[in-house]
């Protein structure tokens, strides 16, 4: 008994048990010079190491290699392009998947990014090319800013992706919706590709959509001029208040003008609906929000509604919409349901 | 050099007295402030030296060790977006573990969060160096752990931080979420079953430290 509380007094002591598990010189210093003071301490000296050293957990884990440094290549990407865009409302579970996609595609280079990091600095010279995704989830905008000073915010549901860094071109592909506010630089033309849509500008604010899945690609132009293409060898150059409409199953490239506020009003947190059928603005809610809404009557889809909200809710907007159509509305927590009004 | 190598350089330590410390060990001071300041170097050094002992750490919460290794890349980038922010910081691995542990425990799910309520961490009292293996039969060192085992799951906690990690008693209770007297007390409980355990085999530990000249 007597023994074990003198190792006690020796495994209580922070000191000590630092020392055991990761000795310094200072640590070490100290700990000569105390048993060259207390030499009959010896074997407590030695039997408190013993049992600091068996205490363990069950089970250890180690990362896997690869994924040990795919963490890290996506961290230092995640160095090197964090501070010039700002997150809004994206959730854990949510960064976690950007994470994964993201990792998908840096993996590649990954290799290259260790091998300099390795080295505590990592040269933009010796850099390659390395490819940047960023995405939103429906419910979430992201604004983010490009090496060249480009400003895109994302819309939800949507995906940009580009190779950093920019050398002749600034090339960036986008799947969904995103409005740019590109800063002007003649010598590298600033290309959007979407789809089977190319628009290309030197430095102008425009808008493009290009969710999959709908049969129209929209380029709608607010400063500056914009030249756009199609796959088919369809091209336009657009001018401010002017669209430029694709339509997959018409083949056709269409200019149009357009309702400023219907098209962008997203960016600035309004929604607005001018004569859109209720499947549209179904769909558009689907997204904004990053719910899943259920129609129990089809007939509801074909009827056409107009409005506009600021900043709203989803439950303000629904029950908006909802006394101008006659339905009413559940909030549950899968899905929501609309029903017709009795 | 791979990385793993280069991390496991890191981690080994000669224990015996007197030994200048393996020279790749940067002050956490030094390495903290340097890192606020944006240095790249210090975040990869940060990573390399501790992302393996979170994970380790990190998966005694949940089998799910995708979701711990996503936990530990966004503590990363969470650490890269507020770094101008971010205050002086003792023990980076002290914070890391309690960040950490936030994260994990924020998003586990329901019947993980229950299981864990149970179980918590597993202990095992597993001599490394040989001499104490021979001395100390399987068998009883397997009572010790079961007596371990036996323990609230919080004072198995701090103990695997204090003895394993090397954690301090300020350090254990930022990641328990507890005052520091009661991380020093429940350490405290813990070794005193733990020493009230070892008596019976006291003899075997000194013939064994016998073997040692220090």
């Amino acid at each position: 008994m007597e023994n074990n509380r003198e190792i006690s007094d020796l495994i209580v002591d922070e000191n000590f048990v630092e020392w055991v598990v990761k000795p310094d010189e200072a640590s070490s210093h100290y700990w000569s010079v105390w048993l060259a003071n207390h030499p009959h301490r010896k074997k407590d000296l030695e039997m408190a190491r013993q049992v600091i050293e068996s205490m363990q957990y069950k089970h250890h884990f180690e990362m896997k290699e690869k994924d040990f440094d795919m963490v890290l290549s996506n961290i230092v990407s995640h160095a090197k392009y964090e501070p010039d865009h700002d997150r809004i409302g994206i959730s854990l579970p949510w960064r976690r998947i950007i994470g994964i996609a993201a990792s998908l595609i840096i993996l590649l280079t990954a290799t290259f990014l260790i091998l300099d990091a390795s080295m505590g600095e990592v040269n933009d010279k010796k850099l390659t090319k390395e490819k940047v995704t960023k995405t939103t989830l429906p419910g979430q905008k992201m604004t983010i800013k490009l090496p060249d000073g480009t400003k895109v915010m994302l819309n939800a549901g949507s995906q940009l992706s580009y190779q950093v860094p920019f050398v002749k071109q600034r090339k960036v592909e986008l799947t969904g919706e995103g409005f740019f506010e590109v800063v002007r630089d003649e010598r590298k033309p600033f290309i959007v590709r979407s789809g089977a849509v190319r628009t290309e500008v030197l430095g102008t604010s425009f808008n493009v959509k290009a969710y999959p899945g709908e049969e129209q690609t929209t380029v709608s132009v607010v400063t500056g001029k914009v030249h756009v293409s199609d796959d088919l060898g369809h091209e336009a150059s657009l001018s401010p208040e002017l669209q430029g409409v694709f339509d997959e199953g018409k083949r056709q490239l269409l200019v149009a003008q357009f309702s400023r506020y219907q098209v962008i009003g997203w960016k600035d947190g309004i929604i607005q609906f001018e004569d859109i059928p209720l499947q549209s603005v179904f769909l558009q809610l689907e997204r904004w929000y990053g719910v899943k809404i259920k129609v129990s009557n089809e007939k509801l889809l074909k009827s056409q509604y107009t409005g506009r909200y600021i900043n709203a809710s989803l439950e303000e907007v629904l029950d908006g919409i909802g006394y101008a159509s006659g339905f009413e509305f559940d909030l549950g927590k899968e899905e929501i349901v609309i029903t017709n009004k009795n | 050099m791979s990385l793993k190598t280069f991390l496991y350089q890191h981690q080994e330590h000669s224990i015996s007295i007197g030994t200048v410390s393996d020279l790749e060990i940067r002050d956490d001071n030094v390495v903290w402030e340097s890192f606020k300041r944006g240095d790249q170097g210090s975040l990869v050094y940060i990573y390399r030296r501790y992302a393996n002992i979170l994970f380790n750490y990190g998966c005694q919460f949940s089998s799910r060790s995708e979701y711990i290794r996503d936990c530990i890349q966004e503590l990363f980038c969470d650490l890269i977006d507020s770094r101008k922010r971010l205050g002086e910081v003792k023990s980076i691995k002290g914070y890391l573990f309690a960040s950490l542990k936030r994260k994990i425990v924020r998003g586990l799910k329901k019947e993980e969060l229950l299981q864990h309520d149970e179980k918590g961490i597993e202990l095992s009292f597993t001599p490394t160096s040989l001499p104490i293996s021979q001395s100390l039969e399987r068998e009883q060192y397997a009572i010790i752990e079961r007596k371990l085992g036996e323990l609230p799951k919080n004072q198995r906690e701090a103990l695997v931080l204090y003895f394993y990690e090397g954690l301090s008693y300020v350090e254990i209770a930022e990641i328990l979420g507890i005052k520091v007297k009661s991380a020093r007390a429940l350490t405290y409980r813990g070794l005193d079953t733990l020493s009230r355990e070892l008596t019976p085999y006291k003899e075997a530990f000194y013939v064994l430290s016998l073997l040692f000249h220090i």
